[in-house]
């Protein structure tokens, strides 16, 4: 299953008197891996929270594929396969590595009562349910760390596991934030790598990023957020290109 | 029945209540303090279906830990949208509802008169009740047991953990809640079924918030979450204050004796083992 094209059109989100985003129109495609930058307060997150259902824009509309999917929950959402990752590290800590990956792979089916009971229909997954667990452990480089908690990992091992739940779940849209911010030098080649290797295999992948030399490393696009507008878009080299635009607003 | 049998039944019955309510307040972290309503229910269904329809016992008790169910899903829809502290008054509420109902209700409950001459399912054997309870409480074990090693149960501790990030997985997160209270709920009608058949006798002091507070320590004092911990509190809570009948302090003594034991047990607890006695040790940092 490929990546739909999401899509958000002339999207308005208001708190209070301030425009947290002020008619943000864009288009992620499979296979693209956008970076989002501006400066704190630009409404790079809000976007993110309006795109995965955790708020709601006052106007505009969000599509993915032929679905206008403004106005569902988060986890329905997530259902349609987009997944997205948070600025802070989520990830159930007194659960280990492979359960995380498990618990994103598990379907309603996996982890009904009913199947609790019967130990029946989860049993019989089990073997895919791992499959996918492992695979997500070696695209993410995770592999090896199955039994450790997820508590005990660091920061960026943290962050490491939150991807790879989002490819255990199946996703093919994922949305990250900040997936470099407060990880270790070696860890964000490593991110940066899966990121690339997600595009390569057709998924959309968005990420918000503060660190230029990443972004122009990984991004085939770049959004430039300001004041919940998007100011410029385009490749890192027509974006990053301007050195007046890059001084003025992100430096 | 032999006074140690009655201890044993009686303990039993709470040690259900107990690991019932674990399932919602250790496994899925949705503080209820509405545990003695839903037991209430259980019990008043099974007497009042038994009494008046003129049913069996067992059916009467199956529709009892239906209409349970039925009012836990009514009640846990627009109340598991709350978060924390709003949802425990919201338990509250119910709760003081539902004794209110028993009390003041009397055409159908008899209000504080109560009910009595409650039908056992079998003609009076002692023993043979004794091995029912012990069979019930065995069974709840297994079952809770059961759930929170499942996917289920995996799913239950991360909405515990992180409910946003469930959401950002896609779980379903308030059928998640709604069944696993409804679950919990259904277990605590059935022992409101054992308890009506064994004593033969409710009236709603058997059910107010104060056993449902009561119920809450024997959760606490285990260990929440630990599924045999509740269990093990509830015999604990149970045969603790039976013990101190046999020091020979007067009885209006021990009656007052009893809630200091609690209190003090319930703070030493929180003091020395936050996580209960058969919970984890107190995080290092």
């Amino acid at each position: 299953m490929s990546a739909l094209v999401l899509e958000c059109r002339n999207i308005h989100k208001q708190y209070g008197g301030i425009a947290a985003l002020d008619g943000v129109s864009a288009r992620f495609e499979p296979g693209n891996i956008v970076a989002i930058i501006g400066p704190n307060g630009a409404g790079k997150t809000t976007l993110l929270n309006v795109i995965s259902g955790f708020e709601h824009c006052d106007s505009g509309e969000v599509t993915y594929g032929e679905r206008n999917i403004a106005a569902m929950r988060p986890e329905s959402i997530a259902r349609l396969g987009i997944a997205r990752t948070f600025q802070r590290s989520r990830v159930i800590t007194e659960l280990t590595v492979m359960e995380n990956l498990l618990l994103a792979a598990s379907s309603d089916q996996d982890e009904s009562v009913i199947a609790a009971i019967l130990g029946g229909s989860f049993r019989s997954r089990a073997g895919t349910l791992r499959e996918r667990t492992v695979s997500a452990m070696e695209l993410t480089g995770l592999g090896g760390y199955d039994d450790r908690l997820a508590g005990e990992l660091s920061y960026g091992e943290q962050k490491l596991l939150a991807i790879a739940a989002c490819i255990s779940g199946g996703a093919r849209t994922i949305l990250l934030d900040e997936p470099l911010g407060g990880v270790a030098p070696h860890l964000i080649d490593q991110i940066l790598r899966i990121l690339h290797d997600l595009a390569g295999s057709g998924s959309a992948v968005v990420f918000i990023e503060h660190d230029l030399m990443s972004v122009k490393v990984v991004a085939t696009q770049i959004m430039a957020m300001h004041h919940g507008r998007i100011i410029t878009t385009g490749t890192p080299n027509e974006v990053l290109g301007n050195r007046a635009l890059v001084e003025a607003f992100l430096e | 029945m032999g006074y140690l049998e009655h201890i044993v039944a009686i303990a039993l019955i709470y040690a259900i209540l107990a690991s019932s309510l674990d399932l919602v307040i250790g496994h899925a972290g949705m503080f209820s303090v509405a545990q003695a309503a839903f037991w209430g229910i259980g019990g008043y269904a099974t007497a009042l279906i038994t009494i008046r329809g003129g049913t069996s016992p067992a059916v009467a008790a199956a529709a009892g830990v239906g209409a349970a169910a039925i009012l836990a899903v009514v009640i846990s829809i627009p109340t598991l949208r709350l978060s924390d502290e709003y949802f425990l008054i919201a338990t509250f509420a119910y709760q003081v509802i539902v004794t209110g109902l028993m009390t003041n209700w009397t055409t159908l409950t008899r209000g504080p008169l109560g009910i009595n001459s409650i039908p056992p399912p079998f003609a009076a054997m002692p023993h043979q009740f004794t091995a029912v309870v012990v069979l019930a409480a065995a069974a709840t074990l297994a079952l809770t047991w059961r759930l929170v090693n499942s996917p289920y149960g995996r799913v239950l501790h991360a909405l515990r953990e992180d409910e946003i990030l469930c959401r950002a997985l896609g779980k379903p997160v308030v059928k998640l809640k709604v069944t696993v209270f409804t679950l919990s709920a259904s277990i605590a009608a059935v022992a409101g079924a054992l308890l009506a058949w064994y004593v033969t006798y409710i009236d709603p002091t058997n059910f107010t918030v104060t056993e449902s507070i009561l119920i809450v320590s024997m959760v606490i004092i285990g260990g929440a979450g630990t599924t045999f911990g509740p269990f093990f509190g509830a015999v604990l809570l149970i045969v603790l204050p039976e013990l101190m009948r046999f020091v020979g302090l007067p009885a209006a003594a021990t009656a007052n004796l009893r809630q200091i034991l609690y209190g003090a047990a319930m703070v030493a607890m929180l003091a020395l083992r936050p996580y209960g006695l058969l919970g984890r040790q107190r995080p290092a940092q």
